[in-house]
């Protein structure tokens, strides 16, 4: 621990000790005129045994904040006035610190209710560049929001949030001629993002119906239009421009209500239009093969986005529920299909560009029928077809899906649930081929014909009260039986339990355990090289390539009141192991592992004055695929997902005062 | 799509032409009577057995308004607000509990039947579209995830749910879900920093999987309209659904890949150059980004790309 470390421990200490002197007041309201104050407060110092140096502390750090310092780890304050008509709260955890968040809400319950947070997160790219600290994005987000009744039935609410995202993100981009070796740059992307959203909206509820109407407004506006990165390779001629993405807007107008009727049925229907468009620049015109700084205002590009539903639920009679459901989302950019010269003259009809869309209908028709032979039997089915249709080389998918489902509930403290689910899809043929040996083969997977067979069982115990047991089982497989090339398989399954148990008042313990196994075989023919020469794919093993992720994650807990009313024990910890396999001898297995525990001891000196000692440890094992630093490789910026391993102990002192 | 639209509209005709047959049965009505002197105790008298739960209902969110702020029907019934007239349960001795609406999981109130009781007042907002959403529909109370008479915020979160955190309630349902959450790509789930229900709504909505948005993509364009479009060239998997490449609850590859882009990317693209694969690479082919290293804006872009003929290549 470090000298500063200690005193900042040293004088927690004395407040603590101090503190524990202090006989402080009865738990309760504290009255301020005419309104009550409750409260809970912990506040201390954050200390690390063992802290992960700053290369290594990349991935611990990825959207966590951990400065060595006195913290306020939560603020809660409620006041309100005697008959609780008039209601103000403050939240506040780890101001200060880069996920800080803060939420403040008026209210008066069933008249008006406001609300504004402020919040703050950040996402660590990279600690291991020697020249750089850090590489990170810094979300940063306001919100306001307001709701008020104008009848009981009758609410109107506006809703207004700004995130702003600044810092860096580290990408890559293939290098010019002449660049460094495997074609390969590290670059560094600035982020400048502001995003406004805006909803507005009236909402009416009572016994019979409720309906709603809503505005909503996206804007998003990018601070970069475009990124020129240097050629390291110093021939500044071919320097890199790549464009960033372009600011956009989007409406939103939805309607949305519901109505009951006799026999337990209620109809529920939805409504939405998003008017989505941009005219943000485009480079115009490409020198070669490296854009020039010229731009030119695109044209404007909309799009329409359409989602209607309706739903109908029934349980006409006691054990009987039928429902029925259509939905349809529309999306279509249609209306900008223009052509565009590479060259940026508009006569020049030698070099045209097609802007490329694809609109689409999503289509869903289901009805379901669930039945209770008796209390404890309950047999449901449903049956769901859905159709996709595409335009522009796109082929339209159908797909018939049937569900099986059971409940049972053999005596009060067993529950068995099993779901049975079997889909068949009939795609398009969904190969392309292009004429150009240098463009690539599809096979669209998600176009193609496909079988799903999915089965998934839950079971519950509650032989105590103070006993819980819980299995489930998980399999799924998806087979794209008419593909020859392309994803050919999908399959996954799983099982898992969680336990808990609470042998006496004092003792809470909880345990759990899941392991998922996913596999995939993809068909890769060949391999086109630059000059049109096709090779078949040897270095990776192919042409049937396979890819096996498997995952273990175990969880214990444990809640232990040590000296009832005075000492407590709060305990829990995880461990996960990921491992990839690739079936391929030059792509060594991928594993990750992740360790974490933490326990807090807490003493009560009063009702009101505690503190709590806590102590986190956390472990990351990480394959060397993710931390090897390429020798040839420019370190200057380093590629995202290069973490490290790391190991840490940090211990929290906190005092807690809840009044 | 038409025969699909035709069909689906045959199919509501039908449904409607049943709702039309004479009544079965009379729902269950949990709505107190406008005379609740004839059949509610009174919030004193439950007090006199159940002090202990009283006590802690005083101090949760409902309890404040049902007691300190009875301003409105029928909430100066306190307890029978929720659990329906007690007075023959009193009357008994608390044997009689024919008339009670109980909230326990192995209590034999039907879920349907419990629900209505939070209905009466949670009706607008999230709970929109609950009658017939999923959970309703397979028979979810909502006393299965919230703890009405637990005290916030230490036995349970903001929300009084009953595992304490919205990851904790979920997992009891969900724990394939859930556990994605810890691997080594992922959302801030794990750090506090998102929840579940910053993507679902639970409660229903008129989506597939209980989404916010009006789809997956327009879901994912909440936090990341970057990505939102329109844009002159467009990657169509991209303008269909992110889940076609990304598994948003976690994935063991950077940016929620499902899997490692080399592989990825092949599962449409079968064939392709071999630029910047040497063997050399390999490693870089696993953890970086052997594609989007040249094709940099995958998702579209408005750029018409290095070589006219190859515009929607995705490399500017």
């Amino acid at each position: 621990m470090k000298r500063s470390n200690r005193n900042v421990f040293r004088i927690s200490l004395l407040v603590v000790l101090l503190l524990s002197f202090i006989e402080a007041p009865a738990i309760g309201e504290i009255q301020l005129g005419n309104y009550f104050l409750n409260g809970d407060v912990e506040f201390g110092g954050r200390f690390f045994a063992d802290r992960p140096s700053r290369i290594h502390r990349g991935y611990f750090e990825l959207y966590r904040d951990y400065p060595e310092m006195a913290v306020l780890e939560r603020l809660d304050l409620l006041l309100r006035n005697k008959d609780a008509s008039q209601i103000f709260e403050v939240i506040v955890s780890e101001p200060g610190e880069n996920d800080a968040n803060v939420l403040f809400t008026a209210k008066m319950p069933g008249l008006f209710k406001f609300e504004f947070e402020y919040d703050k997160l950040q996402h660590l790219y990279s600690t291991v560049s020697p020249i750089r600290d850090e590489v990170l994005v810094q979300w940063e987000s306001f919100r306001a929001g307001v709701t008020v009744s104008l009848r009981p039935e009758l609410d109107v609410y506006a809703d207004y949030k700004y995130t702003k995202k600044f810092g860096d993100r580290p990408i890559d981009i293939q290098a010019p001629t002449g660049g460094i070796p495997n074609g390969y740059q590290p670059a560094l992307e600035p982020i400048g993002e502001n995003d406004h959203n805006l909803t507005a909206g009236a909402e009416w509820a009572d016994k019979l119906y409720q309906f709603r109407m809503e505005y909503g407004l996206s804007m998003f506006d990018n601070d970069y239009e475009n990124l020129l990165i240097p050629n390291l390779a110093n021939n500044p001629p071919l320097d890199n421009r790549i464009w960033l993405a372009p600011s956009n807007i989007a409406h939103y107008f939805s309607t949305a209500g519901g109505v009951n009727l006799p026999y337990r049925t209620r109809i529920n229907a939805a409504f939405s239009y998003g008017w989505l468009f941009q005219d943000d620049n485009f480079f115009f015109p490409v020198i070669g093969g490296i854009a020039s700084a010229n731009t030119q205002k695109g044209p404007s590009l909309d799009a329409n986005s359409i989602l209607g539903q309706i739903t109908a639920q029934s349980r006409p009679i006691d054990p009987l529920t039928l429902k029925f459901a259509y939905r349809a989302y529309h999306y279509d950019d249609t209306g900008n299909i223009n052509l565009y010269t590479a060259t940026g003259d508009p006569d020049d009809l030698a070099d045209l560009l097609h802007s490329a869309h694809y609109p689409f209908t999503r289509q869903t028709v289901s009805f379901a029928g669930d039945y209770r032979v008796a209390q404890p039997l309950a047999l449901n089915f449903e049956y769901r077809n859905e159709q996709v249709d595409r335009d522009f080389s796109n082929g339209d998918t159908n797909e018939n899906t049937a569900k099986f489902g059971l409940k049972a509930i053999p005596c009060n403290w067993v529950n068995f649930l099993a779901t049975y689910t079997h889909a068949a899809r009939d795609g398009a043929e969904g190969f392309v081929e292009f004429n150009d040996a240098r463009q690539v083969t599809m096979m669209k997977f998600y176009q193609g014909d496909r079988v799903r067979d999915k089965f998934d069982f839950i079971a519950e115990f509650l032989p105590m009260d103070t006993l819980t047991f819980s299995g489930n089982v998980g399999i799924s497989s998806d087979s794209y039986k008419n593909s020859t090339f392309g994803l050919l398989d999908d399959d996954v399954w799983s099982f898992g339990f969680d336990a808990a148990w609470s042998p006496i008042k004092q003792v809470s313990l909880s345990a759990g355990y899941m392991y998922e196994h996913y596999k995939t075989r993809t068909m890769a023919n060949s391999t086109v090289l630059n000059a049109g020469a096709i090779q078949s794919i040897d270095v990776d093993n192919g042409p049937t390539l396979k890819t096996i992720d498997t995952f273990h994650t175990f969880n214990v807990g444990a809640e232990l009141t040590i000296i009832p009313e005075k000492l407590s024990l709060s305990t829990r910890g995880s461990y996960s192991f990921a491992n990839s396999n690739y079936h391929n001898a030059r792509l060594p297995d991928l594993d990750t592992a992740l360790a974490h525990m933490d326990a807090f001891l807490k003493y009560r000196f009063t009702k009101c004055l505690a503190f709590k000692l806590g102590y986190i440890f956390e472990e990351f094992d990480i394959s060397q695929a993710y931390s090897t630093i390429y020798a040839t490789r420019p370190i200057e910026y380093d590629m995202e997902g290069y973490y490290t391993d790391y190991s840490a102990h940090m211990f929290v002192a906190l005092i807690q005062y809840t009044f | 799509m038409r025969k699909t639209l035709v069909s689906g509209l045959v199919l509501f005709v039908c449904f409607c032409a049943f709702l039309l047959i004479p009544n079965l049965s009379e729902p269950a009505k949990t709505t107190p009577s406008k005379s609740p002197q004839k059949e509610f105790a009174g919030m004193s008298v439950c007090e006199g057995c159940h002090e202990a739960v009283a006590k802690r209902l005083e101090a949760t969110a409902n309890g404040v308004h049902f007691i300190r702020h009875s301003a409105t029907t029928p909430k100066e019934l306190v307890c029978e607000t929720c659990h329906g007239p007690a007075k023959d349960h009193a009357d008994s001795g608390g044997e009689d509990k024919s008339k009670l609406v109980r909230f326990t999981k192995k209590s034999i109130s039907q879920a349907d039947r419990r629900n209505q009781a939070c209905l009466q007042c949670h009706e607008k907002r999230k709970l929109l579209f609950w009658q017939g959403s999923v959970h309703d529909s397979r028979d979810a109370a909502c006393t299965d995830c919230h703890k009405i008479h637990s005290n916030p915020p230490e036995q349970v979160g903001r929300y009084l749910l009953a595992a304490g955190t919205e990851m904790d309630t979920c997992k009891t349902c969900h724990s394939r879900q859930v556990g994605e959450q810890m691997r080594f790509s992922h959302h801030p789930l794990r750090e506090g920093k998102m929840s579940c229900s910053s993507c679902h709504n639970p409660h229903g909505t008129a989506t597939d999987k209980l989404l916010i948005g009006n789809s997956l993509n327009e879901t994912c364009f909440t936090c990341h309209p970057k990505y939102r479009g329109p844009v002159i060239f467009q990657h169509p998997p991209v303008t269909e659904n992110c889940a076609n490449c990304h598994n948003v609850h976690g994935t063991a590859y950077p940016r929620l890949l499902k899997q490692p882009q080399i592989r990825l990317c092949r599962e449409c693209h079968v064939t392709f150059h071999t630029a910047n694969f040497g063997n050399n690479a390999r490693l870089t082919h696993v953890a970086g980004r052997p594609c989007t290293a040249c094709h940099i804006n995958i998702h579209g872009s408005n750029h018409p790309g290095a070589l006219g003929s190859r515009a929607s290549q995705f490399r500017r």
